[in-house]
């Protein structure tokens, strides 16, 4: 077929749009950003149990200049939220958030004076992740979710 | 239970009348005094060589709104490390009343004054720095004042290019 029958078996051919897709989703590295409860949850998921290595995901950076994937775990107050803006600012394009639990999605139980009522209103998020906190499922179906996402886009997209 | 406190007793042996009520409850100690007396009972419990009550280990404000003459209570938690007693210090406060500042007796009183000031307006004499510690600097209000609307008077939005705003709610 087409051009593999002239190259023979060794070749694949592709685009260059899934190549990097490809790339980028098999090794997504997520900033560390546990600020309560659900970040144990999201170590949890690092451990041997349930492993995130599986997906290529389990690399935490203490710098947000080697992530490419912000996982907010946990409830997010006003005084951090000036915080939660500048390390996102700081990772490299591309970059993906995670909003996980409740907390991070929509205040959660927190609808006080000192709580943000949901990340989304300094950062964009691409998947939130209900719960209280979350199972350990839970975020590793939100980043194979993130990674369905990178799979489908378009270098047009970004521009 | 029975047994006095000890600082109680020397209290009333130095400063006859300072402490205005003795609560007693669950095996714990607390007394009652003017703000007025504030200073030199605080130096005598610290200072004295029996009691030694070097450590100031809590400082909260509880608002008594329309429920007391005078507004606000401040409820000091006291520790010995030398005999491992504890007092609780209670005192009370009018709004717009300044409380004298205890940092020269405990340094720990320096961030626990801060915060009562924050949390709820209470006013320190001499304190040298009350800038705000838990909330974010244009924070408007006093949050822990029971007149305080409980999801606050404004909340963040994103602002244009990135930065992030502070609105009012209606």
């Amino acid at each position: 077929m087409g051009l593999e029958s002239h190259l023979g078996e060794n070749i694949i051919t592709t685009t260059l749009e899934s190549l990097v897709n490809w790339s980028r989703k098999s090794s997504l590295w997520p900033a560390t950003f546990g600020l309560a409860c659900c970040a144990l949850e999201m170590m949890a998921s690092c451990m041997p149990r349930y492993d995130l290595a599986r997906f290529g995901a389990e690399v935490f950076r203490a710098s947000p200049r080697q992530a490419d994937l912000m996982i907010v775990a946990g409830t997010v107050t006003n005084k951090m939220a000036s915080v939660v803006r500048r390390i996102y600012d700081q990772m490299a394009e591309p970059k993906w958030v995670i909003a996980m639990g409740a907390c991070a999605s929509t205040g959660g139980i927190f609808n006080s004076y000192a709580v943000l009522q949901g990340v989304d209103r300094v950062i964009p998020v691409d998947v939130y992740v209900p719960g209280c906190p979350p199972k350990p499922e839970g975020l590793i179906y939100a980043i194979m979710q993130i990674q369905n996402k990178i799979n489908h886009e378009k270098f047009s997209d970004r521009t | 239970m029975n047994k006095k406190h000890p600082a109680i007793e020397k209290l009333e042996q130095a400063f006859p009348g300072v402490v205005k009520k003795i609560i007693t409850a669950f095996g714990e100690t607390g007394i009652v005094v003017d703000k007025e007396d504030l200073m030199r009972v605080c130096r005598l419990l610290n200072e004295d060589k029996e009691l030694r009550f070097d450590f100031l280990s809590d400082l909260s404000g509880v608002d008594y709104q329309g429920k007391k003459d005078k507004r606000f209570e401040l409820v000091y938690q006291l520790y010995s490390t030398h005999t491992h007693q504890r007092l609780r210090l209670k005192t009370e406060v009018g709004e717009n009343e300044r409380v004298p500042t205890m940092t020269g007796i405990w340094r720990s009183a320096d961030w626990l004054e801060r915060e009562c000031h924050e949390m709820f307006g209470i006013e320190f004499e001499v304190h040298r720095d009350l800038m705000r510690l838990l909330t974010i600097e244009e924070f408007d209000g006093f949050p822990l004042r029971k007149d305080y609307p409980l999801v606050g008077k404004a909340e963040i939005i994103a602002g244009n290019e990135g930065g992030l705003q502070w609105r009012k709610r209606e």
